[in-house]
């Protein structure tokens, strides 16, 4: 184990906990940087406040309910220092609301003087810091495990959440974002795969590749989309009212970028075989298509198995508070979560025809690039 | 539509495929099985943590031990997964019940008392998103750890007596392009996801407003969970996966034809 533990890395480790450290305890203390009352919670005390059923049609839920009362010290604006009383009613499933617990910093309004107190109502929890400190651990253990390929990783990521963010801007001004998000998805390959490889034939035949799979996955699913009726009533966060066209255009927007990353994946691996076997030896157009498809075959498992945890994942709570809401299994599945399915199946889609247009495409390239020897 | 998609993909495989794709789909299949018996049986009332954590050990053991084989590979790549999800429980713990994120947001139009939902439904939403957070952790994990173990074992088979100093390092090469490309393809994939919601920040959200509510903080910390997975996953699979592969090799070498060829020269 003496290799692992080196110096080096217990003074990395010691930066790394130094920085989280600091960087949290600093976010947890910028209660002057913001312009609306936070408060911290002192004290707390319960009071029951009885049940109330639910119904699934079948079977009965008791859902307890409880009252807190809130004693919070302000600790900022003109008013810092002051104790205020915050009543705040919860549920024990805390399906819409909070229960808050001593320590916690929230948002106070309303803060009006009444007896000899204050009273005042909690707006929400106070959460930048866990946001703080889970970037500062993700940047550090980037930069740890990857080194340069991490900072490279850590730089590209920032890259693409400003594009994201100005097509977003742009679209908030009219432009149809399908049309910028082509654009886009291009800019982001082209990006990536320059950062990872460098700049040369390998990465001009894997941007090709890309950009031909997402095209054609696209494609099926604009087709597919277009003979099916769609209720966009069940996307998630679509701000209402739109447009159904405009809502398809989203939606498509969304299959296109869902799936670039891992076709990406499955291209870069297929040109990185293709490239290796033609280095070393002179294989046959015929038995270099065979090992992608055996290459192919390896990973596809494994991906479509990532495309469809990562994707199901967010709709568990939904389903459950749909289910004991009594709406039927098939109507879950046709409405509730259809968006994550069809963002699975489209993604898996694309992972499948990755393989044999990149193996197309790069075997098509070595073969033209022999004849000309 | 789901069915069209769902016709296509299967037969996009049936033809580009062969038994591993097939294999493919039997365990995306059963690991819909899996999901779905959980959704279930948390409907029922069970504790959501028990049940999420034997879906997760069932849903790892399928894609590790039926999609690739029983082997010394696979086998590391299971050791490692158990310690960084053991790892994670209290971090994921930390940061779902510290932050508040179990439940809805008002960011979501279309489930509100107001359509018609009930609240009263008697599970602890906090358990809830603490199970998102480890399904949509699973499947990277598991994938980073067998595609580092996998390349390891090839380092080894074609360089039998490297030693583990050497070994160790080459892997490691291995393992930052493999975190590279796992990174971002969870990341597109979350883009996609939320897609709508960043439309709503950007229309209606100021930066404080954004970076306190509940609805950013639940996509963010479990995209940053499943991001840490990964990175966590890298050292720790090339790490266990560099000792049990050599480990297991010491025991054969002395019976193998290598050391044999040896004495002979």
């Amino acid at each position: 184990m003496k290799e692992i533990l080196t110096k080096q890395l217990i003074i990395k480790l010691i930066i790394f906990v130094v920085i989280c450290g600091s960087v949290t305890i600093a976010v947890r203390n910028d209660y002057s940087l913001y312009g609306s009352t936070i408060g911290t919670i002192t004290k707390i005390s319960e009071a029951s406040a009885g049940t109330r059923t639910g119904n699934d049609g079948t079977y009965d839920y008791k859902e307890r309910y409880y009252v807190q009362t809130i004693t919070a010290v302000l600790r900022n604006g003109s008013q810092k220092g002051r104790t205020v009383t915050i009543e705040n009613k919860y549920g024990k499933s805390q399906v819409y609301d909070i229960k808050y617990k001593t320590g916690d910093d929230i948002f106070i309004e309303n803060i009006k003087a009444q007896g000899s107190g204050f009273t005042a109502s909690v707006t929400g929890v106070k959460r930048d810091w866990f946001v703080a400190l889970i970037l500062c651990l993700l940047f550090g253990l980037f930069l740890m495990t990857g080194g340069r390929e991490g900072a490279l990783t850590i730089l590209s990521l920032v890259l693409n959440m400003a594009a994201f963010y100005g097509v977003l801007l742009l679209y908030g001004k009219g432009i149809n974002l399908l049309a910028m998000t082509i654009p886009m998805a291009i800019f982001f390959t082209a990006m990536l795969l320059f950062f990872m490889h460098g700049w040369n034939q390998k990465t001009l035949l894997s941007l090709v590749s890309t950009i031909a799979a997402a095209a054609v996955t696209t494609l099926i699913a604009f087709a597919v989309l277009k003979f099916s009726n769609v209720d966009y009533d069940f996307m998630d966060y679509l701000s209402q009212p739109y447009s159904q066209i405009n809502a398809g255009y989203i939606f498509l927007s969304e299959i296109l970028i869902g799936c670039l990353g891992a076709i990406m994946d499955v291209v870069v691996t297929i040109v990185m075989t293709v490239d290796q076997i033609t280095a070393t030896s002179d294989a046959s157009p015929k038995s270099l298509r065979e090992s992608c498809k055996a290459v192919g075959d390896d990973i596809v498992g494994t991906m479509i198995t990532i495309m469809f945890f990562t994707n199901i994942a967010a709709c568990l709570p939904r389903f459950i508070l749909s289910m004991r809401n009594g709406i039927a299994f098939h109507t879950i599945i046709r409405y509730n979560v259809f968006f994550e399915l069809a963002r699975f199946l489209t993604g898996s889609i694309g992972i499948v025809i990755a393989i044999p247009i990149s193996a197309a495409i790069a075997v098509g390239f070595y073969e033209r690039r022999m004849k000309k020897c | 539509m789901l069915i069209v998609l769902a016709g296509i993909l299967f037969l996009l495989i049936m033809i580009f495929c062969g038994d591993q794709g097939a294999k493919a789909v039997i365990s995306l299949v059963i690991d819909a099985l899996f999901i779905l018996a959980a959704v279930f049986l948390i409907y029922k009332g069970l504790s959501p943590a028990a049940v999420t954590a034997a879906a997760c050990l069932l849903i790892t053991l399928i894609t590790l031990f039926y999609l690739g084989d029983i082997n010394v590979k696979t086998k590391s790549a299971f050791v490692s997964v158990a310690i960084v999800v053991l790892v994670l429980i209290p971090l994921i713990w930390f940061f779902a019940n510290g932050a508040h994120i179990g439940g809805f947001n008002s960011e979501q139009y279309e489930i509100k008392d107001t359509e018609g939902y009930t609240r009263n439904i008697a599970i602890d939403m906090i358990s809830i998103q603490i199970s998102v957070m480890f399904i949509a952790l699973i499947g990277t994990v598991t994938d980073t750890a067998v595609a580092i173990t996998s390349s390891i074992y090839e380092i080894r088979q074609n360089n039998q007596t490297l030693p583990f100093g050497q070994l160790l390092k080459s892997a490691f090469n291995v393992s930052k392009a493999v975190l590279n490309t796992s990174i971002h393809t969870i990341f597109y994939i979350y883009i996609a996801e939320y897609m709508t919601l960043m439309m709503q920040y950007i229309n209606d959200f100021s930066f404080s407003q954004l970076i306190n509510s509940k609805s950013f903080c639940q996509e963010f910390l479990t995209v940053s969970m499943s991001g840490i997975g990964c990175c966590l996953i890298v050292p720790v699979a090339t790490i266990i996966g560099s000792l049990m592969i050599t480990g297991r090799r010491g025991h054969v070498q002395p019976a193998d034809g290598v050391s044999q060829h040896e004495q002979s020269l």
